[in-house]
């Protein structure tokens, strides 16, 4: 595969470049791979005192306990098809909201709008889901507008087809402007003649945006959204735990509040060890697979 | 650039115009919310529901509450320092790291993204991590909270892919007048990257700003702890509901204790620690955002 | 590229400052940290008896415990606690006390676990994962009885004194838990019998509106629908019964009792029964789905957060509710709302509850002595203090003179004029600075608690003690293993009970679905929970000390 010979004349061209990735391999290797041990927590009954080595083994056992439940299907469909939207929604729309704004030939109302747009992602979880909570309940402002509409008074919160949509749809007002952000940069990022170019040659506002702009941020784009796929099995329990109660359950209940609510009944590092590492090798193969995908369709790829 | 506006981009820019200021307006709203309530009499506060357009009453108390916890100056000195030693190694690192990696030609390349990749998924979990931060002697001390978070896997990424984007030419002409790879990272490659790389150093600016984890966790020393950790004592002090969570008994003597916290209510509090936490990092962010700026390239490619 | 060259250098500088400060500071930081300094071998003491001192030279001990609230401004940790202050004095021992940040306690007490930095004292030792008996027989606490039997008098009279403290505070194996928060009087007083706290929450009704209805405090169930409906029609109220978000009241399991089962696992007959799947529960759901129908019950109780409730009743819109006594009637009454309590309601005049809100004797907050600990005699005998009559009076009111000038004749403390402004206004900021409110110790709330010396709303829980609780289980404790076959079938169970009892309230499901659900959950293994809970309370009944 890679002769001796490759490697050393490679050694002797990138020698600076192996020297700057020194200490950044080096931290990697001690504070990740240290600990990595750790992970087969999820194969043993942990005891604290024994220590994750000593511990007994248990095999799969715990594993099999999380696949015995009565529930684990709706678990499994409920954070995938949670993940799937957000990505459908939540993922176009930072990029929508910077193409916008870079239309914007004012300034300081681009400069404006796009603080304001972030500020809603330093709120607190909490506060945005009391703000939620009060917002649908009966006699919320929502159901006011719903009522002077013509419509019927009902709890949205208590209907099960409209979790994804609040969920995603309060995800979305909370986070596009900060993850704006990052596609604001990557736009700041392109070679200004090129526009000039294209003005010259007639183009018009949409072309030099799918044109100049898309292609320009794309590589940014394909990782984030391949990073993004590496997470569709790892949805945080916080705002799922603030905003579902039984009546939702259906839509509601994901792989990580269940775990949460058993850590309630039974703190077994082991049984959420477990399940993190089950999430953990899907979230890996999908990613995987998304790498591979792009890099035979594009040139832009993890590795 | 001159652009002579046709009908079409007239009727555009106006719709584009009044989104993003309906945009802003919905995602000011939960600021402006805190901000009032923060300001609001607790009993008024108590018995509001719905929009809050103004602040019900006016009192300072629930700021003089959390400003007259001694700890609260500390924290914010040991955050400043967090923030900025913190921020400067992360950039510091993470674009030597970025840079490495987004050369051609190096032999080892996939296989290190592969493993820094890798830990994004698996890990070894929080008591190994802590018994191998234990046994470097980091316990109790600053470094604690800036060396096991060095590198963010994620920016690393983000920073590579920019990085990447960059024409070789560059980096040819700069070596073929004699400069090595430290050279070119920090003299021609980070000078052309100023937005992404003010956006890199946002993100670890606010992760360091909001860390409080890993301060509870690494952290026996009151003076070392960082701002946020005080805020969520404060906050959690006064706040019912998450201490039905730490066991029936325990609950009960907070029920009993918080009782009389009527003239400062718990509510309120809450918010007043979000604007005392938010505020100054909203401060950083015009600073950052002026790299923004479109036409980062000119220049960089003649000659 | 100037400006990046001097935005570095200032980084460059301000890092080396700081790593300069650090080191610096960090030294003398870290020699701080340490946990146990013992500059010598604490010498052999006197038996128990009247000598305060518990050794002739100073010795320090490392002391985990939870540190809580609002006295954190004030302290920086228990050590400036004017209790534990008044102790180092009294008993020549030293504490360094370590803290858990609020709200992650069981994070750190098992990362401190796992980690092997034990300190020598723990408080709330239950915390211990798979017990205190696990703890013993891993070897992290060591066995308390021997050294109770020979130097802690004090605390041997109190647990003999009652059978079923000494059940309580003994495990299954025989062990000694631990020096345990016991409710009781001031030794050598005429009540000094460990008793049981008096229940802290029950129903509420707005007193005004009752008044002005002309309606007594309803006792029965039929009562409280008459009052109910008087509340929805005659004063349009938009909730007349601030309900529960689950659809049960788990704490006190109130309107539930009534039809003779308790919320979750209860006894019966020396029978071990499980509340959801009894027809006592589908008479239960009946009620509450015909009160949620007719508008009584607040429509949107399953998504009703903390902070809209208090909202609601807060602006005069709750007629009844379920609540805490002080935490409900003190913030109300700010605003002028008053409300009153009701006793549990029966079914009718002859039939009565049998299930309620029971405190236990002890109330855990167990200390132990580890493993650790080189002066295992001085710790014992340290704590055994705390339960003699001086360790009462300074645990519950605190140093005299700084908290209180004299006790009454009420056997109250007077309490000096800071703490008692306000009608004691502030009375928690300074709780635990110049008291202990939770801890090993002989707590007596009643008299050391200014709240409890409402008259009117102590009242209410004189009625609710009074009530009947023959079902209610004791403080059972499962194995490691047990544990964690119950955690499984129970996560399932509870989660179908939850999504099914709400849905049969608000009518998604009919009730005549009701036998459909029991049956699913005895599929689900109820029974094999309820063998469980029957091995362990039969372990229970047997404890012995060993």
């Amino acid at each position: 595969m890679v002769t001796k010979a490759q490697v050393i004349s490679d050694f002797k061209r990138n020698k600076y470049v192996y020297l700057m990735v020194l200490p950044v391999m080096a931290y990697y290797l001690i504070f990740h791979y240290g600990p990595m041990y750790g992970a087969i927590i999820a194969f043993k009954d942990f005891n604290a005192v024994a220590g994750i080595l000593k511990s007994p083994w248990v095999g799969f056992d715990n594993f099999i306990s999380f696949f015995s439940s009565v529930y684990f299907y709706r678990l499994i469909k409920n954070t995938i098809l949670l993940s799937i939207f957000n990505i459908l929604w939540g993922f176009p729309a930072p990029i929508i909201l910077a193409l916008l704004l870079n239309e914007v030939r004012n300034l300081y109302f681009k400069r404006y709008i796009q603080t304001i747009t972030y500020l809603p992602h330093f709120i607190s979880l909490v506060v945005v889901c009391g703000i939620i909570i009060d917002f649908t309940s009966t006699r919320g402002v929502i159901n006011d507008l719903i009522e002077f509409f013509g419509g019927k008074r009902l709890n949205m919160l208590m209907m099960p087809g409209m979790f994804r949509s609040l969920y995603i749809g309060s995800g979305i007002w909370q986070e596009v402007g900060w993850g704006s952000i990052i596609y604001l940069a990557a736009i700041a990022g392109i070679d200004q003649e090129l526009y000039e170019a294209a003005i010259i040659d007639g183009a018009g506002r949409w072309r030099q945006v799918f044109h100049i702009t898309l292609p320009g941020i794309a590589p940014t784009i394909v990782i984030l959204l391949i990073l993004r796929l590496g997470g569709m099995m790892s949805v945080g329990f916080e705002k799922v735990i603030l905003l579902y109660n039984p009546t939702t359950m259906e839509t509601a209940d994901i792989i990580s509040t269940y775990v949460y609510r058993r850590g309630l009944l039974d703190s077994d590092y082991s049984f959420s060890a477990a399940v993190g590492l089950f999430n953990s090798v899907i979230n890996f193969i999908l990613l995987v697979l998304a790498n591979r995908i792009s890099r035979k369709a594009s040139e832009t790829s993890l590795w | 650039m001159v652009i002579n506006e046709s009908v079409g981009g007239k009727i555009f820019n106006t719709i584009n115009t009044f989104f993003l200021i309906l945009l802003s307006a919905i995602c000011l709203y939960p600021i402006i919310h805190v901000l009032f309530a923060s300001f609001s009499e607790p009993l008024e506060l108590m018995k509001h529901r719905g929009l809050l357009m103004k602040p019900l009453g006016f009192t300072v108390n629930g700021y003089i509450l959390v400003f007259k916890n001694p700890n609260i100056i500390n924290g914010y000195i040991n955050t400043l320092f967090y923030v900025i030693v913190g921020t400067a190694l992360n950039l510091l690192l993470t674009s030597m790291g970025a840079y490495a990696l987004s050369r051609r030609n190096i032999l080892w390349k996939n296989a290190m993204m592969f493993c820094i990749t890798f830990t994004m998924f698996f890990g070894g979990g929080l008591i190994p991590t802590y018994l191998l931060v234990k046994s470097v002697g980091l316990i109790n001390t600053r470094w604690a909270l800036i060396i096991p978070g060095l590198i963010g896997t994620y920016n690393l990424i983000i920073m590579r892919t920019s990085f990447a984007a960059i024409p070789d030419s560059l980096e040819e002409s700069a070596k073929i007048d004699g400069a090595n790879d430290f050279t070119v990272l920090f003299k021609i490659i980070m000078p052309v990257s100023k937005a992404v790389l003010a956006v890199i150093l946002l993100f670890y600016a606010v992760g360091h700003w909001n860390a409080w984890f890993n301060a509870m966790i690494y952290l026996r020393d009151r003076k070392l702890f960082p701002l946020q950790l005080i805020l969520r004592e404060i906050l959690i002090s006064n706040d019912l509901q998450s201490m039905s969570r730490t066991g029936g008994q325990a609950a009960e003597a907070m029920t009993q204790a918080n009782a009389d916290t009527v003239y400062l209510s718990r509510v309120l509090v809450q918010y007043c620690t979000i604007i005392v936490a938010t505020v100054p990092i909203l401060l950083l962010y015009p600073f950052v955002q002026k790299y923004f700026v479109k036409g980062v390239m000119i220049g960089s490619l003649k000659g | 590229m100037k400006k990046y060259t001097w935005i570095y250098k200032a980084v460059l500088l301000l890092t080396v400052l700081c790593l300069m400060f650090t080191t610096l500071g960090g030294c003398s930081e870290k020699a701080g940290s340490t946990t146990k300094e013992s500059p010598d071998k604490g010498q052999a003491t006197q038996t128990g008896g009247s000598a305060n001192t518990i050794t002739s030279k100073p010795i320090t001990l490392s002391y985990w415990a939870v540190f809580s609230g609002l006295a954190k401004e004030t302290i920086p940790d228990l050590s400036k606690n004017e209790v534990y202050m008044e102790l180092e004095k009294r008993t020549n021992v030293k504490l360094n006390f370590i803290h858990p940040a609020q709200g992650q306690e069981a994070e750190q007490f098992n990362l401190m676990i796992a980690s092997g930095d034990i300190p020598d004292i723990i408080e709330q030792a239950e915390r211990y994962k798979g017990g205190i008996d696990k703890a013993i027989s891993d070897g992290i606490y060591i066995k308390l009885n021997d050294f109770v039997d020979k130097h802690a008098p004090n605390f041997k009279k109190v647990i003999n004194s009652n059978e079923n403290l000494k059940k309580q505070v003994y495990s299954d194996n025989g062990n000694l838990l631990g020096f345990g928060m016991i409710t009781s009087d001031l030794p050598g007083s005429s009540t000094e019998q460990p008793s049981v706290e008096n229940p802290y929450a029950g129903p509420f009704l707005r007193n005004d509106w009752l008044k002005e209805l002309n309606m007594k405090v309803p006792t029965t169930i039929d009562e409280w629908y008459a009052v109910l409906k008087a509340f929805k029609d005659v004063k349009k109220a938009e909730v007349p019964f601030l309900w529960d978000k689950s659809g049960i009241q788990d704490r006190t399991g109130a309107f539930l009792s009534a039809y003779g089962i308790g919320p979750a696992f209860f006894i019966k007959d020396g029978q071990i029964k499980y509340g959801p799947i009894e027809p006592g529960f589908k008479q239960y759901l009946e009620l509450l789905n015909k009160w949620y129908k007719e508008g009584l019950i607040d429509k949107d109780f399953p998504t009703r957060d903390a902070k809209s409730a208090e909202a609601l009743y807060m602006s005069g819109k709750v007629g009844a509710t379920l609540n805490d006594s002080t935490a409900l009637c003190l913030k109300t009454r700010a605003v002028g709302i008053d409300f009153v309590g009701a006793p549990y309601p029966k079914i009718n005049a002859n039939t009565d509850i049998h299930w309620r809100y029971l405190n236990n004797i002890c109330r855990d907050y167990y200390g132990v002595v580890t493993s650790k600990n080189k002066y295992p005699v001085e710790s014992v005998k340290w704590f055994d203090y705390h339960y003699s009559a001086e360790g009462f009076k300074l645990f519950n009111f605190g140093v005299e003179g700084k908290s209180y000038t004299k006790i009454n004749d009420k056997g109250r403390p007077e309490y000096v004029d800071y703490i008692a402004k306000n009608n004691y206004q502030d009375f928690d900021r300074f709780n635990m600075v110049f008291r202990l409110h939770n801890g090993p110790y002989l707590k007596s709330d009643g008299r050391s608690n200014p709240r409890r010396w409402m008259e009117d709303l102590e009242s209410y829980r004189i009625t609710w003690d009074k009530q009947p609780s023959d079902y209610v289980m004791p403080p059972v404790t499962l194995t490691e293993k047990e544990g964690k076959e119950y955690a499984t079938i129970m996560s399932d169970i509870d989660s179908y009970k939850a999504e099914m009892v709400i849905k049969f309230i608000i009518g998604q499901e009919p009730l005549s679905k009701f036998d459909e659900f029991a049956d699913k959950i005895k599929k689900m293994n109820i029974q094999k929970s309820i063998e469980l809970q029957k091995t362990a309370l039969d372990r229970y009944n047997k404890r012995v000390p060993k």
